[in-house]
């Protein structure tokens, strides 16, 4: 099909920045073989592109304006440079900042288990002192009768959110309705030495 | 200094402030050019110059690839606009000012002065004047694509509008240029 001025001029400037594909290019080129209107238009185009482009025509920031980045790039440079004298510190940084992002979360994470898994093994502790009429003695030297460590292990569970019927074969209290006995707040297993159980 | 702008960039980060410098030396014109058409005004054409490096400083890690050019007039277009929106709207171009002259009148229009006509012997310094009585949209896509060698693509990403709207504002530009400079028009054409 044959190419118009009007396409032509258009693909004369697309032309210009290489986003004319190849079969285009022939296009033109055939065209402008035969359009002199078109091959004047391109190099009028060129033309005062080209003038337009010349240095005259444009004018420069003023000096003060390229002091003033100079200056800026230089403290930005020497602000890196304090903080990471060698290039590779930087990327270091960056590694150490993250390695201590997950370590901590893993830990923080496994403390939170580990401390669940604690409450659940001082209710069994207290739970088997219930059982065996034991009195177990806190670190506090409080002597906790075997009495009341069946209230305080039923507690326990059910902070925990575990059915006192389905963990333990313990009889079902009402504990867990009252106050939170003080020997179960810091809810460690340190708090219970087997020790010294009687 | 040799190198791209990447390269150049790249050594800036690791400390080099030459290698900032020779960029800065690169792309002072065509950037100049652009914002001197954006604005109007070499004082603030200056100041957005000074905002667009300090971004470009600051903000460098953001440089991935592709023209450093189109990045620098993306930055400056950004902060010419957000300075555009800072401005309040505190003069109706209607409203009488002095001596009984509306704004319109005050203002001096886009036509080169007598002593600017005479001044503007050289060929390049009559396009640039023509090329400053273009509607702003048009005179972009011309600055942009004669100063920044942006392609059509990256200035209609720029402008937000499609590749033939690009193209059709630079046809236009030309058309007006054609018609405002005339007989100097024909002496491009004559390779004067």
């Amino acid at each position: 099909m044959k190419m118009n001025c009007e396409k032509s001029q258009q693909y004369i400037l697309l032309r210009q920045t290489g986003e004319l594909s190849s079969s285009d290019i022939r296009g033109l080129d055939r065209h402008l073989a035969d359009c002199a209107a078109c091959r004047e238009y391109r190099d009028s185009v060129e033309a005062m592109m080209s003038a337009a482009a010349s240095p005259r025509a444009v004018p420069e920031p003023g000096a003060a304006v390229m002091a003033a980045i100079r200056r800026a790039a230089s403290i930005e440079a020497d602000h890196k440079m304090i903080f990471f004298p060698v290039p590779a510190m930087q990327w270091a940084a960056y590694a150490a900042a993250a390695v201590f992002i997950v370590c901590g979360t893993l830990i923080w994470s496994y403390s939170n288990r580990l401390d669940n898994h604690t409450s659940q093994v001082t209710a069994i502790v207290l739970a088997v002192g219930a059982e065996e009429n034991l009195d177990i003695i806190s670190q506090s030297g409080k002597v906790e009768k075997g009495q009341e460590l069946q209230a305080l292990a039923s507690h326990l569970l059910l902070m925990e959110g575990f059915g006192v019927d389905e963990s333990l074969d313990i009889e079902p209290s009402d504990a867990g309705d009252e106050p939170l006995p003080t020997a179960l707040q810091s809810r460690s297993i340190d708090a219970f030495d087997l020790q010294k159980c009687v | 200094m040799e190198g791209s702008d990447r390269q150049l960039l790249y050594r800036y980060r690791r400390g080099n402030l030459e290698a900032l410098e020779a960029l800065v030396e690169r792309y002072k014109r065509p950037l100049f050019a652009v914002l001197i058409n954006m604005t109007q005004r070499q004082h603030e054409a200056e100041e957005i110059f000074q905002e667009v490096w300090l971004r470009v400083i600051r903000k460098q890690a953001n440089y991935k690839h592709g023209n450093f050019c189109g990045w620098l007039i993306r930055i400056a277009r950004n902060v010419f606009i957000d300075r555009t929106r800072r401005r309040k709207p505190d003069a109706s171009l209607d409203a009488e000012c002095a001596e009984g002259l509306t704004l319109v009148q005050v203002i001096p229009d886009n036509e080169p002065a007598p002593a600017d006509r005479i001044a503007a012997r050289d060929l390049g310094l009559k396009v640039a004047e023509a090329v400053k009585t273009l509607p702003p949209d048009q005179r972009e896509v011309f600055m942009m694509r004669v100063h920044a060698d942006l392609s059509f693509r990256e200035i209609a990403r720029m402008q937000k509008v499609s590749i033939n709207t690009a193209l059709a504002r630079m046809q236009y530009a030309l058309g007006k240029l054609r018609t405002i400079l005339g007989e100097e028009y024909k002496a491009l054409n004559n390779g004067n």
